[in-house]
């Protein structure tokens, strides 16, 4: 029962906050919030600070494709600009 | 009306052009097919602009465009249907109930070393839905909510694939650091 009710805590703050922050729809009362628990739980601290550093990474090494000019002249010849 | 259209292309829908020609090139593995998909997406767009809001979110709306172009005709025409990947999908089926525990830090020395090159290769190895929501939050940089409209796809599988694409782009980066010595 113990366990259940932490696993059904645990799965709350999931959806409140570390989704919510990472889809980066926190208010800004809710992200004090989400500060002040985040101190008291580590887990949850490393996890906000692992999907952090991914995008990051990521981001950073991602070889973008350029787009060619002959693309944008083909769309704008097409619809008529 | 057709000075308000070319003011939404010219200030909303053409600066999107470079990201959806690569979010193409990364489904189509193909420049010519990539070009293909982003013309034909502003083709739809300028047919539906009646459909779109000024000023509201132009790139999740022509993502979900270049999006269900891919699936309709291009993967059509390919007449190659997506295979799912049993093995890679069961892999980390258990993953959604152990969330907090599987992390994926890549601040490791051997992940740091890594080319641009490397990282982008091991991405499009992945299945076309993990390849497609790492590209759309940690390449495109949108929020779960509009990875679940443009995809058509419930929030919470969005949470779920992305925590499994992250953790399997992981593996594959962390095999390939090792094969090459870092």
């Amino acid at each position: 029962m113990i366990m259940s009710n932490l696993k059904k805590k645990a799965s709350e703050f999931e959806n409140k906050f570390i989704s919510s922050s990472l889809e980066k729809r926190l208010s800004s009362d809710a992200k004090q919030e989400l500060a002040e628990e985040l101190k008291t739980n580590p887990e949850y601290f490393k996890r906000l600070e692992n999907d952090e550093d991914f995008q990051l990474f990521i981001r950073s090494k991602f070889k973008r494709k350029e787009v060619s000019p002959a693309l944008v002249d083909s769309i704008k010849s097409k619809i008529g600009f | 009306m057709k000075d308000k259209k070319a003011k939404i292309f010219t200030e909303e829908f053409f600066p999107q052009i470079e990201a959806l020609n690569n979010f193409a090139y990364h489904l189509t593995y193909n420049q010519s097919d990539a070009e293909d998909l982003v013309q034909e997406t502003f083709l739809k767009a300028y047919r539906f602009i009646d459909k779109y809001d000024e000023g509201t979110n132009a790139k999740a709306w022509l993502f979900r465009i270049l999006k269900n172009a891919f699936i309709n005709e291009y993967r059509k025409k390919s007449k190659a249907p997506q295979a799912v990947d049993i093995d890679q999908a069961n892999l980390l089926k258990d993953e959604d109930e152990k969330a907090f525990k599987g992390f994926h830090d890549l601040r490791e020395e051997m992940f740091q070393n890594m080319m641009g090159d490397e990282i982008t290769n091991a991405i499009n190895t992945l299945q076309e839905d993990f390849r497609t929501v790492i590209l759309l939050c940690d390449v495109e940089d949108f929020t779960y909510e509009e990875i679940a409209t443009i995809l058509e796809i419930p929030i919470g599988t969005v949470r779920s694939r992305l925590h499994r694409a992250r953790n399997l782009l992981r593996e594959k980066l962390r095999n390939y650091a090792s094969s090459k010595g870092y």
